[in-house]
C-alpha cells in the first residue's frame, strides 16, 4: 500500500498518502472544493488499511467526530477549505483547550465567504493560528510542492502527536490541485502518543508541558471537558488560578518548544540587502526571483518559513544588513502582520490577489524597484 | 442489594452537585447508574459524551466512566468518531433539548440515519435552562420565556417521531415520573445495535416551573396524569420503535473486510 | 523550459490531456514537470485549462508566462487566451471547435481532431488526437513515450480507442 518510489500526483493526493503513511486510521469529512480530493482519497485509501472514513453532515461534525475518534486512540484528520475551515474553528479551539492531536488541513481558497472556490490564495494565515476565541496556540506548517503536501502531512501527525495540539496544514489550491512528482522514501520517522497507563499519569507533566494522554476505553475513569479544568480534569471555572495556569501552559507548552518546532528554508542571506520572505505556492517564484536576481548581480536573499507558526522570529531576528524586506503573498493581509512587526521599517508588502499566484519575472521586477 | 448507597459509591463521582434542589438530572444519574449495574456492563467498556446545558453535568462530571464534555450541540458528532474508532465503547450521548435539537438537531438526525451503534439520553426540560430559560425547540406554543415574553410564536418540535422518522433503531420517550421504564429503556438502549434514542420528560422547578407555575412535586404529579402511554394522556409516552436494523460500524467493518479480501 | 497551456471547456478533457501529457514528460521522460490546472466550479461548463511547465530543472514558476505551445479546443477559450495565442511558438486548434481565427494569425495548425475522433469512436477522445499531433509537430516527445504514458493512465475500456487517436493524430 503506497509502495515507496516515484509517483506523479496532485498535492491533495499526496497530502491523502502521507496521512496513510503516517499511521492515520480515521478521516472525518465534508466536500469542499479545493480540498475534496483529499477526502475522496481518504474514503478509498482508509479501508485498504483497516481504517475508517466518514462523510459527515457538515464540517462541525467531521472536526468533532476527529476529536472524538483522538480520544479512543487513533490518528485522526479532516480536510477542508476557507469555508469550512471558518465552521471548524470552535472545535480547534476545544482540541487546542482538550489537548486532542489532530490534523487539519486546509487547502485555501480565495475568499472572503465562498469566494474562488477553485482560485488559490493565502488568506487564512492569520485564522490558523487565531481563529479560535480565546487564548491557545498551534502548530501551521505551509507546504511548496507536492512533495511537501506528503512530507508535511507526516511531519503534521508528528507533532500533533508530540506536542497535543491541533496541527493545520495549510496549504493552498495551487498546491493542492498541482501535479509533479512525489517521492515515497523507503523509512518515514514517525512518532507514536506516548500514553498514560494510569489517571495519575495523566495529570503530570514534565519540562515539555505536555502530560501523556489518556485513552477511552482503558479504565482511566477520565475528565475531558473544554472547560476551565484542574490538571485532572475536573472542571473549575470559577478560579482564577487554574484558568491562569491552565492558559499559560497550553501556549506555553509551544513557545517553550518552538526551537524543535520552528522549520525554515534560507538561501543567500548572509550578505543579503534585499530580503524575500516568502511561504507556500509563492515561495516558488520567490525563490526563483531571487535567483534570477543574483545572476543581475542584485544582493537578494531568500527566507521561507516552512512552519508559519510559531514563526521563526529567533532567526529572523538575527538577519542584520537587510534594508527591505518584501513578501509577496496571495492575500493582502496574510502573513504581513508578523513580517512587518519583524522588520519595522523596512518591510514591503507585495500582494496578488487575482486567485492568481505571483510569476518569478513580478516579483524579480519587485526587487529592481524597490532598490531604486 | 442494590441500595441508593451502592450504586452511589460505585457510579457516582463524590463532587458537590450542581442540580437545583427538585430538578431532575439527579434521577436520570440515577437511572443511568441503574441500567449500566442490571447489565453488569464494566466501566470502562463505557464512555459519556456531553454538550453544554444543565444535563451535560449529567455523566460529567458525575457519572464514573471516560466522559468527554463537548461543545454545544456536537456530542452526537464527537459520540460518532469515538464509537467509529473503538466499536466496542458503549457511547452514551447525555443531551438536552436545545443541545440536542437546536443548535446540534443535524447531527441527531444523521446519527439516526446512519444508525451508528450509540444511545442517546435527550433530557427534555423544554427551555433553555443553563443560560437562564430562554424560548428552546421543545416549548409548546403560546409559552411565555425570557425571549417569548408575549408568548412562543413558535411550536414545539417531536423529538422522537422526527428520531423515529430519521431511522434509529429504538426510540422511547418517558418522564421522570416514570423511572423503571425510564431504566429499562436506558438498559435496551444500551445492548441496542443501532442507533437508540430515549427522551427525558424532566422538571426543570427554576424556569420550566416559573413558566407552567409548578414546584417540582407538583411538576412530577403532571407528569403522571398527564403522559399516558395511550391516548388517555395528554402527551404520549412510551416505546416507539424497537427494531433491528444494519449498524453503521459494522457496516465500516464489512467494507474493510470487502476490500482487504 | 517548456511551457505549454492545454485550453478547453469543461467535459472536454482537458485536464485528462494535460494529465496525461506532463506524465510523458515526467515519469516516462525523467523530466521536471509542474501541472496545474484551472477550472469553474461547474462540470460541464466554463473555460478549462491545462497549464504544463517541463524543465530539467527545479521548476519555480507555476504560470505560464511565454508559451512554447498552446492547444485550443474551444472556440471561447481561444478568444479568451488570444494574446498568449499571439505570442506562443506553436499554436495547435481543433479545427472542429475552432472556426473563428484572426487572418494575421500565421502560426497555427488547424486539426479537425473532433472529427478524426469520431471517426474512430467518439469526439470525446479528440484531446487524444490533438496529443499525438502536438507530438508530430514539436517534436517534444516521441510518440512512443506519449503512448506509454496514455496505457499508464487509462483504463483498459477506453484504451484502444485512445492509443488509436493520438496515432491518428501523429500521422497528419
Amino acid at each position: 500500500m503506497i509502495e515507496p518510489g516515484e509517483y506523479f500526483v496532485e498535492g491533495d493526493l499526496a497530502a491523502a498518502y502521507g496521512a496513510i503513511k503516517a499511521g492515520c486510521k480515521f478521516f472525518a469529512g465534508y466536500p469542499i472544493t479545493p480540498a475534496s480530493e483529499i477526502t475522496q482519497a481518504m474514503a478509498e485509501l482508509l479501508p485498504q488499511v483497516g481504517g475508517k472514513f466518514l462523510q459527515m453532515e457538515d464540517e462541525l461534525a467531521s472536526i468533532s467526530a476527529i476529536i472524538g475518534a483522538s480520544w479512543a486512540g487513533i490518528k485522526s484528520m479532516t480536510a477542508t477549505s476557507g469555508p469550512g475551515f471558518s465552521l471548524m474553528q470552535e472545535n480547534i479551539g476545544y482540541a487546542a483547550m482538550t489537548e486532542t492531536p489532530i490534523v487539519v488541513i486546509d487547502v485555501q481558497r480565495a475568499g472572503p465567504s465562498i469566494g474562488q472556490a477553485t482560485r488559490a490564495a493565502q488568506g487564512d494565515v492569520m485564522q490558523s493560528r487565531f481563529g479560535s476565541h480565546g487564548d491557545y496556540e498551534n502548530i501551521v506548517l505551509s507546504p511548496n510542492s507536492v512533495q511537501e503536501m506528503f512530507e508535511f502531512t507526516v511531519k503534521s501527525f508528528n507533532l500533533a502527536e508530540r506536542y497535543r495540539v491541533p496541527v493545520i496544514l495549510l496549504s493552498d489550491a495551487e498546491i493542492g490541485h498541482m501535479m509533479e512528482r512525489l517521492v515515497v522514501p523507503e523509512s518515514i520517522n514517525i512518532i507514536e502518543r506516548k500514553y498514560a497507563k494510569t489517571f495519575d499519569e495523566a495529570t503530570k507533566y514534565g519540562d515539555d508541558l505536555v502530560p501523556p494522554m489518556g485513552r477511552f476505553g482503558d479504565g482511566l475513569e477520565l475528565m475531558v471537558t473544554g472547560s476551565t479544568h484542574k490538571p485532572d480534569g475536573t472542571r473549575d471555572t470559577g478560579s482564577p488560578e487554574i484558568q491562569s495556569s491552565l492558559v499559560t501552559r497550553l501556549v506555553e507548552k509551544i513557545n517553550k518548544n518552538r526551537k524543535d518546532i520552528e522549520d525554515w528554508e534560507e538561501m543567500f542571506t548572509e550578505d543579503a540587502e534585499i530580503l524575500v520572505i516568502s511561504y507556500g505556492a509563492t515561495s516558488r517564484p520567490a525563490k526563483g526571483a531571487v535567483i534570477k536576481a543574483r545572476e543581475k548581480g542584485i544582493k537578494a536573499g531568500y527566507f521561507r518559513p516552512k512552519v508559519l507558526w510559531p514563526a521563526p522570529e529567533n532567526r529572523m531576528s538575527k538577519l542584520k544588513n537587510i534594508k527591505k524586506v518584501i513578501l509577496p503573498e496571495m492575500s493582502l493581509r496574510g502573513y504581513s502582520m508578523e513580517i512587518e512587526k519583524m522588520f519595522p521599517g523596512k518591510f514591503v508588502h507585495f500582494p496578488k490577489v487575482t486567485g492568481n499566484v505571483h510569476t518569478v519575472s513580478e516579483i524579480l521586477k519587485k526587487i529592481e524597484e524597490e532598490l531604486r | 442489594m442494590i441500595t441508593a448507597n451502592y450504586i452511589k459509591n460505585e457510579y457516582i463521582r463524590r463532587m458537590p452537585s450542581a442540580f437545583c434542589p427538585g430538578c431532575g438530572d439527579g434521577q436520570i444519574l440515577n437511572a443511568i447508574a441503574r441500567a449500566i449495574d442490571h447489565l453488569k456492563l464494566p466501566r470502562n467498556e463505557i464512555a459519556a459524551v456531553s454538550g453544554i446545558g444543565c444535563s451535560a453535568w449529567i455523566p460529567s462530571p458525575y457519572l464514573r466512566v471516560d466522559s468527554l464534555h463537548t461543545t454545544h450541540g456536537r456530542p452526537i458528532a464527537f459520540a460518532t468518531g469515538l464509537k467509529v474508532a473503538n466499536p466496542k465503547l458503549k457511547v452514551l450521548v447525555v443531551s438536552g433539548d436545545g443541545d440536542c435539537t437546536g443548535i446540534g438537531g443535524n447531527h441527531l438526525l444523521h446519527a439516526a440515519r446512519s444508525n451508528v451503534g450509540i444511545t442517546v439520553i435527550m433530557v427534555n426540560n423544554g427551555v433553555y435552562a443553563m443560560t437562564g430559560g430562554q424560548v428552546a425547540p421543545t416549548t409548546e406554543h403560546e409559552y411565555k420565556t425570557v425571549t417569548t415574553p408575549y408568548g412562543n410564536p413558535a411550536f414545539a418540535l417531536n423529538v422522537s417521531e422526527v428520531v423515529a422518522a430519521a431511522g434509529a433503531s429504538y426510540v422511547a420517550r418517558w418522564t421522570t415520573w416514570h423511572m423503571n421504564q425510564l431504566i429499562r429503556s436506558i438498559e435496551k438502549g444500551l445492548t441496542k445495535k443501532g442507533f437508540s434514542f430515549i427522551e427525558v420528560i424532566s422538571q426543570c422547578p427554576t424556569y420550566e416551573g416559573r413558566i407552567l407555575n409548578m414546584d417540582h412535586i407538583q411538576m412530577l404529579h403532571w407528569f403522571r396524569d398527564k403522559f399516558k402511554t395511550d391516548e388517555k394522556g395528554v402527551f404520549r409516552i412510551g416505546e416507539f420503535v424497537d427494531i433491528e436494523k444494519p449498524e453503521l460500524t459494522d457496516e465500516l467493518q464489512k467494507i474493510i473486510e470487502k476490500v482487504r479480501k | 523550459m517548456i511551457q505549454i497551456r492545454i485550453g478547453g471547456w469543461a467535459g472536454q478533457g482537458v485536464v485528462l490531456a494535460g494529465t496525461i501529457l506532463s506524465q510523458t514528460f515526467s515519469t516516462v521522460l525523467k523530466k521536471n514537470v509542474v501541472m496545474t490546472r484551472s477550472y469553474t466550479a461547474a462540470v460541464r461548463s466554463g473555460v478549462t485549462t491545462s497549464d504544463i511547465i517541463v524543465d530539467d530543472d527545479y521548476i519555480y514558476d507555476l504560470m505560464i508566462t511565454e508559451p512554447n505551445v498552446m492547444i485550443i479546443m474551444y472556440q471561447k477559450t481561444f478568444d479568451r487566451y488570444i494574446d498568449l495565442i499571439k505570442k506562443s511558438d506553436h499554436v495547435i486548434i481543433d479545427s472542429t471547435m475552432v472556426k473563428n481565427i484572426p487572418e494575421e494569425l500565421k502560426n497555427i495548425y488547424k486539426i479537425n481532431a473532433s472529427e478524426i475522433a469520431e471517426k474512430i469512436s467518439n469526439p470525446r477522445i479528440s484531446n487524444m488526437v490533438l496529443l499525438g499531433a502536438y507530438a508530430k509537430i514539436t517534436g517534444h516527445i516521441p510518440i512512443e513515450a506519449l503512448e506509454k504514458s496514455v496505457r499508464m493512465y487509462v483504463s483498459k475500456r477506453f484504451l484502444d480507442e485512445d492509443i488509436k487517436a493520438i496515432y491518428a493524430g501523429y500521422s497528419l
